[in-house]
């Protein structure tokens, strides 16, 4: 990444119950009931590197008003992070983890990029991911939840990890308070 | 209201006299909660429950009377319609229709169908409005008794490289996308369908979509309350997902403050409908062989007061529904959206009172529907009643907060709809250039007739293992849905908006037309079909007419073209079930072409005849039934090659359609497997018909056309009068041809279609037909 | 019916179920569809396990990730452990990945992944035919591939988003090819070379991997889809296509067999049972 190319991290999430993480919460609590979040949310990550320029959250959001294949109004919120001020239906008070999972090489990713370095909006690259949103009862230690958030993050074997497959993903902490 | 009931909580004000308040109270009632009855409407509510509607009565009757469930424009027209034939079981009126299959090993099946539209949500949310399109169409077939045996989607979108190309884009790639994640994963092969292109639809797409599905006879189940419940309690579980405000949007209860409006967005869920269909057959199978009788139906629109409603009314018996008992996954809703909200995944079943406790415990333990999604599971929410009202209670004081007779629920309203006549343009380009090469290559490669392998791609056509011929190998996909026996399915949905925008007749009866041709062509014959019919708004006159024509052409067409196997017998192709789209229109846009959209469904009695369109060997005759007129409006080449729509389309000649599929049937049953490929001829014509049957012999061989009388003659080369396009084994051509027929060419080696001084060279021309449609919608490449 | 049991074991959407066990029922083998939490099915007692293809739990977090953490999975795993035959297809392949019972260098580990499938200019889920070789010496030591000759070329269907395999690093390309027990060929079993007869990126062309002994499969293509001649398409090149064309009627039954039918009578045939047709 050149030094001005700008990277913009947008989650998406949807207006509804997702799912994918209540399916993935249900699981952690009955196979990992000592490491399981009590909360789990689950967004969809795009990684956008924009070309330099002084207006690039404007070009980010005209970009997402012009494909509806990433943020659908109609049923998704998104927000950038490092400003995730904003998390509608959380306890704050909970001691919270943001993990990143990526796959090592994905068509998907490839082809947004292609057809977004072909927009008006100066993206050089993109790579989609998850988000998941890991909450701890209010009071655990940081250092804490974190090693709980990687304990479940990556799959050992049928009875460790879920949330990501090290064998083809990447699964790093986000961190919140540096962005 | 009976007067010595109390009346229902909040309704304190029942009066028997002229209300000059009423009027405006209805006012504010309509406006406040958005619906869509009129204040005529409203009043004749309040008449038939004789007091102010309650709020639950108010949502109850907007769904009931909506253009959707009550059909109130269309529903004199709709009577036009031929529906009945000596193998229809039901024809419309249930949630699909039934037709005889076939006797296997001594037990009888059916063949269950239902069409139905989900062209609004799609345009705004295409992956899950094409999705629910799917969860909703399949519970259709699923309740009638059947297992689900494929579904087809017919789409029509905007011009991906038009103005509103890049909205028009993501609608495609949602749309498909919501059809595979759905239907992939409920594990109900896709049958194809057909896709069109058209700047008209660029606010307005439509998705229309079509589940069959295959029951035994004596096993098929119907939407309401059994007659026994006069003299056994039958109660009404409610199974699947939990209630949430689907359908309401959060817009309606603003008082209620939510932190997030969760559940506002419908998420079709094909993981819960896979093990809810499964512990079905389970539920269904005890009752089965219990000889218990019940009555099984989906809930769509109206939710729970509407199926229950439906179940009790068309027994002539009544329900009364305890809402408390309805598990819901928001706290505090309000009793009308526990009522009317369209969360998806549940159905109703009305069984005996004794039993269901064994039909909960297959539900909740043997398929653990509440681990599997929170808060789903079976209950019992209501017993039905010999009183013929129609009641809703609520609290612990099980205050009543709907009453209303039963049966005037289910009545429904009807319009007569005023309508003016407005064909569309007649005129007829100046001059027809004719280029054989570059106009061949134009349609091949243009988005109108490009490949549509990038969509199939995503489709699993071959779950369930009982899948012949898959989309692009033939005119129709064929299966054989019973292991064991050699009786086939083909089925294939067509509608030329083309043709129907210059005459709304034409492209009424050319949709029947088009989708018989395409089934034939497989060597079947029509057992029946469907329709959607999707059009403006039908308040607007010429829309009226529009949609009166297309009806009108419809059943012209059916009745030419019933073909039953004894042919002695003179009944039509019996439309089973079908639905009605209006307000396809935007503001900016007006209306879309008028788009009747009809499938037809044949069996084939052995499906080892069942033909595809590649051809199959050198030197074959090429044998081409129905003459080619000069009636090129609404063709591809004028669209494509000329730049003009035409305004002479073919005329609709029932005879001879009749006349041209008897004959492809005989040929392919005298003639067996001397008729190598079969292809019906749509659009572009002779030329097109024939590059489609080269092209798909290029995975294996490469085979081509030689046609030596064509000349430069459009007419003869893109004509899209009805016909058919047969290879026949070398000297195996019938001597004495009926005079629609005669051998026009024949098969030669190479990839190419051959006139008299003109050649096209097919395989340069493949890459751009099968890739176009991936690089413009998928790879947004080529976009200027 | 008498014969080997065989549980086909249906998790919550799985979709593939009844047809595979047609496919294996038709080369004389027992073959039940058993619910995932049917524990008076006995599943203990059978002698071979499939897990079908369909997307059990909607593939949610992972395909396969999270029915491998099922109860019922204890007992495939104890099965494959004694050396029973266990075969997933495409989602069942997923869910013995996401088991770490193939390929098994280390019991219990997760050592390889099916990830999304890689190919220019497109994404998610692919339905098409592809043409596969067995792999050396692993085929021989796999009762599901038993009848397979070295060199035969077998085409089957995909219908999948995510079939690439990828092994973990650290000896992947060494060890990769001794568990590869079918890979991914040209129609005339040359070389893939990518696209599209390799459709989906997958490490060392592979199609189909099994553990170190053997008698674990797991499989992305379909053979229940191709167990009868009639479910090839007519277009397909090659000898399987040019006997498809050539099949006519009248046709009773099943017909002739298609080129998935090994499998199943591979395993038949493990069990010393023959069905005549």
């Amino acid at each position: 990444m050149s030094e001005a190319t700008r990277r913009v991290m947008i989650a998406v999430r949807l207006k509804a119950v997702d799912p994918a993480a209540s399916t993935a919460l249900s699981t952690l609590r009955r196979t990992m009931p000592g490491e399981a979040p009590v909360s789990l949310g689950r967004y969809d990550l795009w990684e956008l590197e924009m070309s330099p320029g002084t207006d690039t959250m404007d070009r980010v959001r005209s970009l997402i008003a012009s494909y509806t294949d990433i943020v659908n109004p109609n049923k998704q919120s998104w927000m950038k992070l490092g400003h995730p001020d904003s998390v509608p239906g959380e306890d704050r008070s909970q001691t919270r983890v943001w993990l990143v999972v990526k796959d090592h090489d994905d068509s998907r990713s490839e082809n947004w990029s292609r057809i977004l370095r072909a927009s008006r909006f100066g993206v050089r690259r993109v790579q989609c991911g998850v988000l998941w949103r890991l909450g701890y009862p209010p009071g655990t230690a940081r250092e804490v939840a974190e090693e709980n958030a990687m304990a479940v993050a990556l799959t050992r074997s049928r009875r460790v990890g879920l949330l990501a497959n090290p064998v083809s993903q990447e699964a790093k902490l986000y961190d919140e308070a540096s962005s | 209201m009976t007067a010595d009931r109390p009346a229902p909580a909040g309704c304190r004000d029942d009066r028997s006299g002229p209300d000059p308040g009423l009027d405006s109270a209805l006012i504010g009632e309509i406006e406040a909660r958005g619906l869509a009855m009129t204040l005529e409407e409203a009043r004749h509510l309040a008449s038939i429950v004789g007091r102010r509607p309650t709020p639950l009565e108010l949502h109850l009757f907007d769904t009931m009377w909506s253009e959707h469930c009550s059909y109130k424009s269309s529903r004199s027209q709709l009577r036009t319609l031929p529906t009945d034939a000596p193998q229809v079981v039901l024809g419309p009126g249930e949630d699909a229709g039934v037709v005889r299959l076939c006797v296997h090993d001594g037990v009888e099946y059916d063949l269950v169908i239902a069409h139905e539209s989900h062209n609004h949500p799609s345009q705004i949310l295409p992956v899950e409005g094409a999705a629910t399109g799917i969860g909703g169409i399949v519970r259709d077939v699923y309740c009638m008794g059947a297992d689900v045996i494929g579904v087809l989607d017919l789409l029509r979108f905007g011009d991906p490289l038009g103005p509103r190309g890049s909205r028009t884009r993501s609608i495609v790639r949602g749309v498909v996308e919501g059809i595979w994640q759905y239907a992939n994963a409920l594990g109900v092969p896709n049958l194809g369908g057909d896709t069109v292109f058209c700047g008209s639809y660029d606010d307005n797409c439509l998705v229309n979509v079509v589940a069959v599905g295959l029951a035994r006879h004596d096993w098929i189940v119907h939407s309401y309350v059994p007659e026994r419940a006069r003299d056994e309690e039958y109660v009404l579980i409610l199974v699947g997902k939990p209630t949430d405000d689907t359908g309401f949007g959060g817009a309606t209860f603003a008082s209620a403050v939510l932190e997030e409006q969760l559940g506002a967005v419908q998420v079709a869920d094909p993981f819960l409908k896979r093990v809810l269909s499964e512990a079905n057959r389970a539920v269904q199978r005890l009752l089965h062989e219990r000889g218990i009788e019940f009555g099984f139906k989906d809930l769509g629109a109206g939710g729970i007061a509407c199926v229950s409603s439906e179940m009790a009314a068309h027994s002539g018996m009544g329900i009364e529904l305890d809402l408390d008992r309805v598990p819901v996954s928001i706290e505090g809703l309000p009793p009308e959206v526990v009522a009317c909200a369209e969360t998806q995944e549940r159905f109703g079943l009305a069984v005996p009172r004794d039993i269901a406790p064994d039909i909960i415990g297959i539900y909740n333990d043997d398929y653990e529907l509440p681990r599997l999604f929170p808060g789903a599971r079976a209950e019992v929410v209501g017993r039905f009643t010999p009183d013929p009202v129609y009641r809703v209670t609520r609290g612990a004081g099980r205050d009543l907060i709907a009453e209303a007779p039963a049966e005037a629920i289910v009545a429904g309203v009807s319009y007569e709809r005023p309508w003016s006549e407005a064909p569309g343009d007649q005129s007829e380009p100046a001059e027809r250039a004719c280029d054989p090469p570059a106009d061949i290559e134009r349609m091949l490669t243009g988005m109108a007739c490009c490949s549509r392998s990038a969509i199939w791609s995503y489709y699993d056509s071959e779950v369930q293992g009982n899948t012949m011929l898959r989309p692009g190998e033939s005119d129709a996909v064929v299966i054989r849905p019973l292991p064991g026996s050699s009786v086939g399915i083909a089925i294939s949905g067509d509608g030329n908006p083309f043709i129907g925008r210059i005459d709304p007749f034409q492209g009424g009866a050319h949709a029947v037309g088009e989708a018989v041709r395409n089934v034939v062509a497989t060597g079947a014959r029509p057992m029946c079909a469907t329709d959607c019919l999707n059009f403006g708004n039908p308040e607007d006159p010429s829309v009226f007419w529009q949609f009166r024509e297309s009806v009108r052409g419809i059943a012209h067409a059916c009745e030419c073209l019933g073909l039953p196997d004894v042919s002695e017998c003179e009944a039509p192709l019996p439309i089973v079930s079908g639905n009605v789209s209006f307000y396809n229109q935007s503001p900016g846009g007006g209306p879309i072409p008028p788009s009747p959209i009809v499938c037809v469904a044949g069996r084939l009695d052995d499906a080892s005849h069942a033909r595809g369109i590649g051809l199959r060997s050198a030197g074959s005759s090429l044998l081409l039934l129905g003459e080619r007129m000069d009636a090129l409006g609404g063709s591809l080449y004028y669209r494509e090659c000329i730049g003009h729509a035409g305004g002479r389309v073919p005329g609709f000649d029932g005879t001879l359609e009749r006349k041209m599929a008897l004959c492809v049937l005989e040929l392919l049953r005298d003639l067996g497997d001397d008729v190598h490929a079969c292809h019906d001829i749509s659009e572009g014509g002779l030329a097109v018909a024939l590059a489609e049957m080269s092209l798909a012999s290029r995975s294996w061989t490469c085979l081509g056309a030689e046609l030596p009388d064509t000349g430069r003659d459009p007419v003869a080369l893109y004509s899209e009068s009805p016909g058919y396009v047969l290879e026949i084994a070398q000297g195996r051509c019938p001597e004495d041809l009926p005079p629609f027929a005669r051998v026009v060419g024949r098969v030669v080696e190479g990839l190419v279609i051959r006139g008299s001084g003109w050649s096209v060279d097919l395989e340069s021309i493949a890459s751009g037909h099968f890739d176009r449609l991936a690089s413009v919608v998928w790879r947004e490449e080529g976009l200027t | 019916m008498s014969g080997p049991l065989v549980a086909v074991l249906q998790f919550p959407g799985s979709n593939c179920e009844y047809e595979t066990a047609r496919a294996a029922r038709s080369q004389g083998l027992d073959a039940r569809v058993v619910r995932w939490n049917d524990r008076s099915a006995g599943i203990e007692a059978c002698d071979a396990f499939i897990l079908p293809g369909g997307f059990s739990f909607q593939d949610r977090v992972r395909a396969g990730a999270v029915a491998a953490k099922e109860a019922v999975m204890d007992a495939v795993v104890r099965a494959a452990g004694a050396g029973k035959p266990v075969l997933g297809i495409c989602n069942g392949a997923q869910i013995l990945v996401e088991s770490g019972l193939v390929p098994g260098w280390s019991a219990g580990n997760v050592e390889a992944a099916l990830a999304g499938n890689m190919s220019p200019g497109r994404s998610g889920y692919l339905s098409r035919w592809i043409y596969l070789l067995p792999g050396q010496e692993v085929a021989a030591r796999c009762p599901w591939l038993s009848l397979m000759e070295p060199g035969q070329v077998l085409p089957l269907p995909i219908a999948h988003a995510e079939g690439r395999f990828v092994f973990a690093t650290g000896g992947a390309s060494s060890r990769g090819p001794q568990v590869t027990a079918l890979r991914y060929c040209a129609p005339d079993g040359g070389d893939p070379g990518g696209f599209p007869w390799n459709p989906n990126g997958s490490c060392d062309d592979a199609a189909a991997i099994s553990n170190m002994e053997g008698n674990v499969l797991a499989m992305m293509p379909h053979p229940e889809r191709a167990a009868c001649l009639w479910q090839v398409p007519p277009s397909l090149c090659g000898p399987w296509g040019d006997r498809r064309r050539a099949l006519s009627g009248p046709m009773e039954g099943t017909g002739p067999e298609g080129p998935g039918a090994t499998v199943f009578a591979g395993l038949a045939n493990s069990f010393g049972v023959r069905v005549d047709r």
